[in-house]
């Protein structure tokens, strides 16, 4: 979607031949990974609406329409299905996106901006999942949201009033489901959809400022061959989605059971990294303090940034030290998440991933 | 040359404009059809009420099944209690001998035909019979005419 | 053309295939699978009809918005109401009967289990990764009757009866919590065991109760050799036997016992009744001095204890005493094992045994163990069991394939083998049989905390009566345990005939004879009532409570219309003989003058044995009274009835036949 010209840098207007690049092919490639979490974002929608059709945020029914869906709906299964793998490619790709940017150093002047909407964007990503994930109000959704929750009330001064609010009570019962509802199936759609328009539409904007020739020297495209274009793409992942959605059935545990916690009992994926830095001590610190330096680093690094070279491509060798950081960053998050995907059993324990657990 | 490229690149085109026609078609209909239900969760067609003793001499109305228990000595017949025009609950009037629907002013007579107003059809009668139980045993898929009745 | 333009047909293409992919995965269920071998089965099956068969396909469901269930089994067991199906293979076969289960109002899962949400075989009978609640066995069915009918089911779910029998019996309450269910105290106390017993005895009665006494109730605690000795040492604690030495005849000490009929209630070498213990090794185990005591009255030394207090005098228990020392010898034991055992324990752990015996509960089965508090249950809580959830189960080191991780498995391996899952377990084996074990399991699962809303409801059995007869009455019942062997309103055992209504039954001179010299009415009986040395002032007491008190109406009534017959005219006693031996063949099944059949009483003595209106009474119906009763119900006219009770009762001079 970024009509992201070649040989374009914001290196003060120079062209870049001559300024030595990692990889000729990696060069300036976005792989269109915006382009791919619209298209997402617009499955994620669809197929969204189509679930609201047969599901009831209430906690004795939800469990069971999950199951009709599974069972007696005619595509239920396929829709959620497509639903489910959508929501954490989106999440993955996301990511992979914001570190894209990165890496050609994206967000620098003019698109500072851009850059807050897009973590503002992936924040959003990430509460749409927690609230969605809560909806089938199975084992995980009950225990994941017994650990976010506690992990909000252990923020100081607004911890607990948070985690009420959140919960809209002191227990997770149909309150929380409502809320999480609520959110999950209006707000945060609309908050999306507001925001990923401001960033695409900031972005040509960004284009303009940034290279003022932009209109001139770009390539005279006719609309059916842009559509054709951007169609591939979506249908790429929409090929993607569909066999997932085919060979792969979305997980769904035990009906939610408050006298029993799995053991043990893991958080979805995508914050199993957040867990995993929780089992190392207090809430406050790892969970609440380290995770928000990270993100507020994050976020500011356009404004702080005081090397101003190296833009507009890849890994760019006057860039080396951001680079090196970010890789460690990046590296670690994953690497959480990877600890406590397969290293940890029972008890949080350490565990080989071919180690057998103690089924008790 | 580049005619016979342009013809066949138009070719590639059209067929894949149609596939995309025929992707997103597809799942239209697939959408569609997900969203007619293949199982309800509703009261079934065919349930009992009470016992033929229970229902007085005349027409009772039988709220929670919305249909009515005529009784004429020792026949028994049930009518449907909703108009036919668009859906109300009709009432009885003893003094009138009739059906009536507050809604827009339909009036049947006591076998269910409709003497005056917008209702198209007459009531439909239900078949009744006697469960094992010795309950009566209504079922609304069966329609029945007005004169059937079960003998008690 | 940019790369992607030029993928675009190939990218849409695809995309439309894949569309077609989705469908056929949607469509191609497999539950239509079984539809359609269905129809084809019904096509066959209506072929020569006119009438074409309506089969519709689709799912088909039951929901029951009080119990909260949706159950789709329908959609595959598609022959459930159709007896042309009983022969077919499942998922086709017809339901048997259930009449009053309609699944129509219940559904399937509330009795069988599985996921009924779900459509397809292996999610729906379970377990699968999300739904551990598995189908349940046949066997273990049973169980969900108590949900609607409560707990007082007998002959309408026998399996589960029979375990809730056993849970008390067995002593499982005594160390499993079961709320709102009484404890009971299985086992006899424990108090002065060295007045009682000989240690070596005691040894080895904790190493294996079922050597000595088969049919025990008491499980194996499988000590080691230290640990029993350990136990008996704790136990044996105190002075040996006190009193006189015992020294009577044995001959007539024979002679008594044997006329006593101890074998009713004990077994000699396996053979007799299951109400009390093995006798004959019994000399190798007890002092004679306690052997004394316990004859004379058991009910001093066990307030619960189930044998009756005979009457004997003194003298006869010496004779009996030494019979018992000189003849119920454990001939197998060797004297110098005995003599080594003796020693073990002599040289046991006095600490230790307490230890042992307050680790492995003997609280849960026995009173009054010395210095061992009588509080509560050691094991886990019974409750709710039959819900508990699979993950606090612990198989321990076995390895177990996770088709078979269920509940009813883990409960059933444990009740049948209980240290079977790993090292260290404390509960004790029974040596259940399968269906013991099944039956107990049954009752497990059905402890499930639940109810079911009240429409669904419909108790069903009796309430253990509570009948507690006071007065005179009361103290010879307690006495002589009557209600061991016989029920009276509903309350004792059924080793013998039910007495609600002896007073209507038995005439007075032949029941106090009776009482004081019990002989055979039925021959092929086992059991026989002992011999109790009735004093006469007690059998006046008895006599005089029946004709009051155990009588019904119905009998009394009829005393009267009875008055009328002419039962002693020869002729109608002559068409009672021909009805009696032509018309009813009454003689297959009954003796009269030692001719006939054996499976109902003895009628030569009836004239004086039972009051006329009884035999009126009887043969108008005879389930009425005695619903087991075998005598077929054969509609017969009162003149019928007239004649028969005058044949009956009849004089046996004149039985020609």
């Amino acid at each position: 979607m970024a009509l992201h010209t070649r040989n374009e840098t914001f290196e003060n207007g120079s062209a870049t031949s001559g300024i030595p690049v990692v990889s000729k092919w990696l060069e300036d490639k976005t792989f269109g990974l915006g382009l791919i979490n619209i298209s997402l974002f617009v499955i994620l929608n669809v197929t969204g609406i189509l679930l609201m059709f047969y599901y009831a945020a209430d906690t004795d029914r939800a469990y069971q329409d999950i199951k009709d869906l599974q069972f007696v709906i005619t595509f239920g299964a396929i829709f959620r299905n497509m639903h489910r793998w959508s929501a954490y490619a989106m999440i993955a790709l996301v990511f992979l996106h914001m570190s894209r940017v990165f890496y050609m150093a994206e967000y620098r002047r003019p698109r500072q901006l851009n850059w807050v909407i897009g973590w503002c964007l992936f924040l959003c990503t990430l509460i749409a999942s927690l609230t969605g994930y809560l909806l089938p109000w199975d084992q995980k959704a009950y225990w994941g949201m017994t650990i976010m929750s506690n992990v909000m009330a252990s923020a100081p001064i607004i911890g607990e009033k948070l985690k009420y609010v959140v919960l809209g009570g002191n227990e997770i019962g149909q309150n929380a489901l409502s809320r999480a509802f609520d959110l999950h199936v209006k707000v945060m759609p609309l908050i999306m959809s507001f925001l990923i328009a401001l960033h695409v539409i900031r972005n040509r904007t960004d284009d303009l400022i940034a290279n003022p020739q932009l209109h001139g020297d770009a390539e005279v495209s006719v609309w059916p061959d842009i559509i054709c274009r951007e169609l591939s793409k979506f249908f790429i992942i929409l090929i993607i989605i569909m066999v997932a959605a085919i060979l792969f059935g979305a997980p769904l545990e035990e009906e939610a059971n408050p006298s029993v916690t799995p053991i043990p009992a893991k958080a979805p994926w995508f914050f199993l990294g957040l867990q995993e830095l929780l089992s190392w001590g207090a809430p406050f610190w790892f969970a609440i303090v380290i995770p928000n330096m990270v993100l507020l680093f994050a976020i500011i690094v356009p404004y702080i940034e005081r090397g101003q070279t190296g833009g507009g491509v890849w890994l760019h060798p006057s860039r080396r030290l951001q680079n090196i950081l970010f890789t460690a960053f990046v590296t670690v998050a994953i690497g959480l998440i990877i600890l406590g995907a397969f290293f940890r059993g029972p008890g949080w324990r350490f565990y080989w991933p071919w180690e057998s657990w103690p089924l008790h | 040359m580049s005619a016979d490229k342009f013809t066949r690149r138009n070719f590639l085109a059209g067929v894949g404009w149609l596939a995309t026609l025929g992707t997103f078609g597809g799942l239209t209909a697939a959408s569609a059809r997900y969203l007619f239900p293949n199982v309800l969760y509703e009261p079934p067609l065919e349930f009992k009420i009470a016992l033929p003793e229970e229902y007085p001499e005349g027409v009772t109305f039988v709220a929670a099944k919305r249909i009515f228990v005529i009784r004429e000595q020792n026949l028994i017949k049930v009518v449907s209690g909703v108009c036919t025009h668009i859906g109300c609950t009709i009432r009885w009037s003893d003094e009138r001998n009739r059906f009536e629907c507050p809604c827009h002013g339909t009036m049947f007579s006591a076998n269910g035909a409709v003497t005056a107003g917008p209702a198209p059809k007459p009531l439909p009668w239900y078949e009744v019979s006697l469960a094992p139980d010795g309950r009566l045993l209504v079922n609304e898929r069966q329609i029945v005419p007005f004169q059937q009745a079960l003998t008690v | 053309m940019s790369f992607f333009q030029r993928i675009f047909p190939i990218l849409a293409l695809l995309s439309f295939l894949l569309l077609i992919g989705l469908v056929w995965k949607d469509y191609d269920r497999p539950y239509l699978e079984y539809q359609r071998k269905f129809k084809a089965l019904l096509d066959q099956k209506s072929t020569g009809s006119s009438k074409p068969v309506e089969f519709g396909f689709g799912y088909r469901q039951r929901w029951s918005k009080e119990l909260g269930r949706v159950d789709r089994c329908e959609t595959c067991h598609l022959g459930l109401d159709d007896p042309r199906f009983k022969d077919a293979p499942q998922p086709f076969t017809t339901h048997p009967v259930i009449a009053e289960h309609a699944y129509e109002k219940f559904g399937c899962t509330e009795c069988h289990g599985g996921q009924g949400m779900a459509t397809t075989v292996e999610d729906a009978h379970g377990p699968t990764e999300n739904w551990n609640k598995a189908l349940y066995h046949d066997n273990f069915m049973e169980n969900s009757c108590s949900l609607c009918h409560g707990e007082y089911l007998q002959a309408q779910a026998p399996v589960l009866f029979r375990g809730q029998t056993m849970f008390f019996e067995y002593g499982c309450r005594g160390c499993h919590k079961a709320d709102g269910k009484a404890r009971t105290v299985t086992g006899p106390p424990l108090d002065e065991m060295s007045k009682r017993v000989k240690s070596d005895w005691l040894y080895r009665w904790l190493m294996g109760p079922k050597d000595y006494w088969p049919q025990t109730k008491m499980p194996d605690a499988k000590f080691t050799s230290q640990e029993a000795a350990d136990v008996s040492a704790f136990l044996l604690q105190g002075p040996g036997p006190e009193g006189q030495a015992i020294s009577g005849d044995a001959g007539p000490g024979k002679t008594t016992l044997l006329e006593s009929r101890c074998t009713t209630c004990h077994t000699i070498e396996g053979k007799g009744g299951k109400t009390g213990p093995e006798l004959s090794k019994v000399a190798s185990k007890a002092y004679p001095e306690r052997l004394f005591k316990v004859v004379k009255d058991p009910h001093a030394l066990w307030s619960d204890s189930k044998m009756p207090i005979f009457g004997f005098a003194d003298k006869d228990i010496n004779d009996i005493v030494t019979f018992m020392s000189q003849e119920y010898m454990d001939l197998d034991l060797n004297e110098n094992e005995a003599a080594r055992q003796a020693q073990l324990v002599a040289s046991g752990s006095k600490e230790r045994g307490k230890e042992l015996a307050v680790k492995q509960g003997c609280v849960g089965c026995h009173s009054k163990i010395e210095g061992v508090k009588e509080i509560g249950e050691l094991g886990p809580d019974m409750a709710t069991f039959g819900v508990v959830h699979i993950s606090l189960l612990d198989f321990g080191d076995i390895k177990v394939p996770f088709k078979e991780r269920t509940v009813p498995n883990w409960i059933y391996n444990k009740i049948k083998s209980p240290r079977l899952f790993k090292e260290g377990l404390k509960m004790p084996d029974y040596y259940f049989s399968a269906e013991e074990a099944t039956a107990i399991t049954t009752y497990t699962l059905s402890l499930k905390g639940k109810e079911v809303p009240a429409s669904y409801t419909l108790p069903l059995g009796e309430r253990p009566s509570d009948y507690a007869p006071q007065g005179a009455f009361g103290k010879i019942v307690d006495k002589y345990r009557c209600l061991v062997c016989h029920k009276i309103n509903g309350k004792g055992g059924e080793v013998a005939n039910d007495l609600s209504q002896e007073g209507s039954r038995v005439q007075e001179a032949w029941i106090k004879k009776f009482m004081k010299a019990p002989d055979t009415i039925r021959p092929m009986l086992e059991e026989r009532m002992p011999p109790f040395k009735i004093l006469d002032p007690e059998n006046d007491a008895i006599f005089a409570y029946c004709r009051t008190t155990l009588v019904t109406d119905k009998v009394e009534d009829l005393t009267g219309p009875v008055d009328k017959m002419a039962l002693g005219d020869p002729q109608i006693i002559r068409d009672g003989e021909k009805l009696y031996f032509e018309k009813y063949g009454c003689n297959a099944c009954h003796q009269i003058n030692q001719k006939g059949g054996l499976v109902g009483p003895d009628l030569t003595e009836t004239g004086k044995r039972l009051r006329p209106e009884w035999v009126v009474y009887y043969l108008h119906d005879p389930k009425a009274f005695v619903k087991r009763s075998v005598e077929p119900v054969y509609a017969l006219t009162d003149k019928e009835i007239q004649a028969l009770t005058a044949f009956v009762l009849s004089s046996r001079s004149s039985v020609t036949h």
